[in-house]
């Protein structure tokens, strides 16, 4: 019994030493439309991301005004036209690890993971599932996914003159090295 | 006839040749010209935690803004280098990013230096709550440009 109470009391207190917010304000999120006539891909390298190992919880911040074009004129059109960036000027996604007892974090590994949350951008906030990778090295964790996303169901219009060249179906990669947040 | 002919293909052909230049045109990796503030970080920083960000972000969001900083970290992310600026704020940090095609410029940039820079704001984020994961009230400012 008091092996027992020992191994339970060490149990507990060794998951709240674990118990750690990760994060990083230069993580990688970038995109790619993809149409008949034009394909095209921007990345944003200023994407806050972070996540509490205990609860499973994670979150981005994307300011959109970060996301590089090769072209002047696309960087523009995204800008002001499809995203309305002085308006809504930054993407938010919170959601949570559904599968987080298969994660070890304290173990070097790959893990897949299935991500439940809510995805807001240009101002509508809209519930989203996605599947990823945590991989977890050393000290680092990597949030890795790639998803799809809808422009429509956010309230992007794509003007009918530019739907041969702009996708309705935007791709998402993201890949975001985390560290031990420091403690003030 | 035929003149009116040669005029419209001429037309054609320039605004064919103009339509091309604009489409083509590579996007701007660093913020150059005149800026649209020049401002001290202090006065940045107080308008980031003292606005909402839609106040913030119709003031600052795709203007460009000059200003003097002390490096507090220099990070590398695939070759974009990103400047954390100190702000003697726990809780407010600053971001300068860089487009890897400057990076160079950068190389010897090292904590504690004092740097001007020219930067495109992307805005302010801000935790929504007490327990929000991300913590910090951060400014985001890209496409820099190191003037000194």
């Amino acid at each position: 019994m008091k092996k027992h109470i020992l191994f339970s009391i060490s149990v507990f207190f060794f998951g709240l030493a674990n118990a750690q917010v990760y994060s990083t304000s230069t993580g990688s999120v970038s995109f790619v439309s993809k149409t008949k006539f034009e394909e095209f891909s921007a990345d944003n390298k200023q994407t806050q991301a972070a996540i509490s190992t205990d609860k499973g919880t994670v979150q981005f911040k994307l300011p959109i005004n970060s996301f590089q074009f090769e072209k002047d004129l696309m960087q523009t059109h995204f800008q002001e036209n499809y995203m309305e960036s002085a308006t809504f000027p930054t993407s938010i996604f919170k959601g949570k690890i559904k599968n987080l007892a298969d994660v070890k974090f304290s173990t070097d590994g790959t893990y897949d993971v299935q991500v439940a949350g809510t995805l807001e951008m240009h101002g509508v906030t809209k519930e989203i599932e996605v599947n990823g990778n945590i991989v977890v090295k050393g000290k680092t964790i990597t949030l890795v996914s790639n998803f799809s996303i809808e422009c429509s169901d956010y309230g992007i219009k794509i003007p009918k003159n530019n739907v041969s060249q702009v996708s309705n179906t935007i791709n998402i990669k993201v890949n975001c090295a985390l560290n031990p947040k420091k403690k003030k | 006839m035929k003149k009116i002919i040669l005029v419209l293909v001429v037309i054609a052909v320039a605004v064919g040749a103009i339509g091309f230049y604009l489409w083509n045109k590579p996007s701007e990796y660093v913020s150059d010209g005149k800026p649209d503030y020049t401002i001290s970080l202090v006065e940045l920083t107080n308008d980031g935690k003292n606005l909402s960000d839609s106040i913030f972000g119709t003031k600052y969001v795709g203007k460009a803004i000059q200003f003097e900083a002390e490096v507090e970290s220099v990070a590398d992310n695939k070759g974009a280098k990103t400047l954390t600026l100190k702000t003697n704020d726990d809780g407010l940090v600053v971001n300068a990013g860089f487009h890897e095609s400057i990076a160079d410029k950068l190389s010897k940039i090292v904590s504690g230096d004092k740097v001007k820079l020219q930067c495109d704001c992307s805005g302010v984020t801000k935790p929504e709550s007490e327990d929000d994961l991300l913590s910090e009230i951060e400014i985001n400012l890209t496409r820099c440009n190191l003037i000194k």
